[in-house]
């Protein structure tokens, strides 16, 4: 197995490596979601399938839809390499030392946390150790991850004017059919995945990367989809991060302190939680897809 | 019995990936698209058929032999989907270059 190992990790250092180093936009991207899908596997052998689910969705997937959207707006040019100043090549070679150091650093000196998370594991509402270390015991950090995904949002509609190209309709009914065929599949996933999240590793991040890649699909095939100009969808988007900090003031007006909650209400609220940000993720991220991508050529408004 | 049906997933296993070794060759030394189009639905297709059937051979239960073709057929139809789509593309840019 340590053969396998070090060949993904030679494979991801090599895409990266390529990934910087393309001298074509397009090549960049494509190096980029086959280096995503690579992390992924990595994060698969580390025991991880949280992170690997999340950054096969999100990170390869999406970021690379939005990526491809993105670069079709671009004027065609290719990047020029240009040689690097020397004091350049200190800089960052100062900063990758440093880098190195930090990390060796952590290793003489692990210290885990994982006997800490199991004896309160009983207290948190959720059986899963990640999901209770992201929604309760670290509940905090993952509502300002959300709070920056809404931020990215925001700055994106204040910066993008949408582009003006356009492209042809598919033509017959191909793709209306198929995604007609898989969006009740897709919903049943982001659900499951969302309620399976309390047990097992899933969670609103990987059930909302679902409900966008629903939702982007609805809006290829030229179905009536969610209409961003709709209250209810502005509202979504908002939702997570509102649901999450109602619910860590409710922590505060019980005493139990900001984003505490009390362990026979921890289910429930984990699960609201859960559900609101999923649904905002889905909006969030299908959003800024959408935002980027040119206007279809003669489609009914 | 178990180690028959063991070796006859092996066996399969390595058919599967030599069709992805054949699409991927294809892949990348066709030129014109379409063609590309054609290696790749040999791996996609044939390949991961093979694979599927090879590791549904070794489940340890039905359920997780069931899955696993699930999984096939929806990369089947996601397949189906996305050659269609690339096809389109193709014909419209030679349609208004």
């Amino acid at each position: 197995m340590i053969w396998l190992d070090l060949m993904l990790v030679g494979l991801i250092l090599g895409l990266a490596w390529r990934c910087v180093h393309a001298i074509e936009l397009m090549e960049a991207v494509v190096v980029f979601v086959a280096l995503g899908m690579l992390v992924a596997l990595a994060w698969a052998r580390l025991q991880a399938p949280d992170a690997a689910l999340a950054e096969a969705a999100i990170g390869a997937g999406l970021a690379g839809a939005l990526l491809l959207a993105t670069l079709r707006q671009l004027p065609a040019q290719a990047v020029r390499p240009q040689p690097l100043h020397w004091l350049w090549w200190g800089l960052w070679g100062l900063f990758g030392v440093t880098l190195l150091w930090a990390i060796g650093s952590i290793l003489s000196t692990p210290v885990s946390l994982m006997p800490w998370v199991n004896t309160h594991l009983p207290e948190a509402g959720v059986s899963h150790p990640v999901t209770a270390v992201l929604l309760n015991f670290r509940a905090l950090d993952t509502a300002l991850e959300l709070a920056v995904l809404l931020w990215a949002w925001m700055a994106q509609r204040a910066l993008g004017e949408s582009p003006d190209t356009s492209f042809h309709p598919v033509q017959g009914r191909v793709l209306a059919t198929a995604v007609k065929a898989l969006l009740p599949l897709m919903g049943l996933v982001a659900v499951y995945v969302l309620w399976r999240g309390s047990s097992a590793p899933g969670g609103a991040f990987q059930s909302g990367a679902v409900l966008a890649a629903a939702w982007l699909m609805l809006w290829l095939a030229d179905l009536p989809g969610l209409d961003p100009r709709r209250w209810s969808v502005r509202l979504g988007w908002l939702g997570g991060v509102m649901v999450f900090f109602l619910v860590g003031l409710l922590g505060l007006v019980q005493g139990i302190g900001f984003m505490g909650y009390r362990p026979d209400q921890a289910t429930g609220l984990i699960l609201l939680i859960e559900s609101a940000a999923a649904l905002s993720i889905g909006l969030l991220l299908a959003s800024m897809v959408l935002a980027s991508l040119p206007g279809i050529k003669g489609r009914r408004a | 019995m178990t180690a028959l049906i063991a070796w006859l997933g092996a066996g399969l296993i390595t058919l599967g990936l030599m069709f992805f070794v054949a699409g991927t060759v294809g892949l990348l030394r066709f030129s014109p698209s379409i063609n590309r189009l054609h290696a790749l639905t040999k791996a996609d297709t044939l390949g991961l058929g093979l694979v599927v059937m090879g590791l549904a051979l070794q489940a340890p239960a039905v359920a997780v032999a069931l899955k696993l073709v699930l999984i096939w057929s929806l990369a089947l139809v996601s397949a189906a989907l996305v050659s269609h789509l690339i096809g389109q593309s193709l014909c419209a840019q030679r349609r208004d270059p």
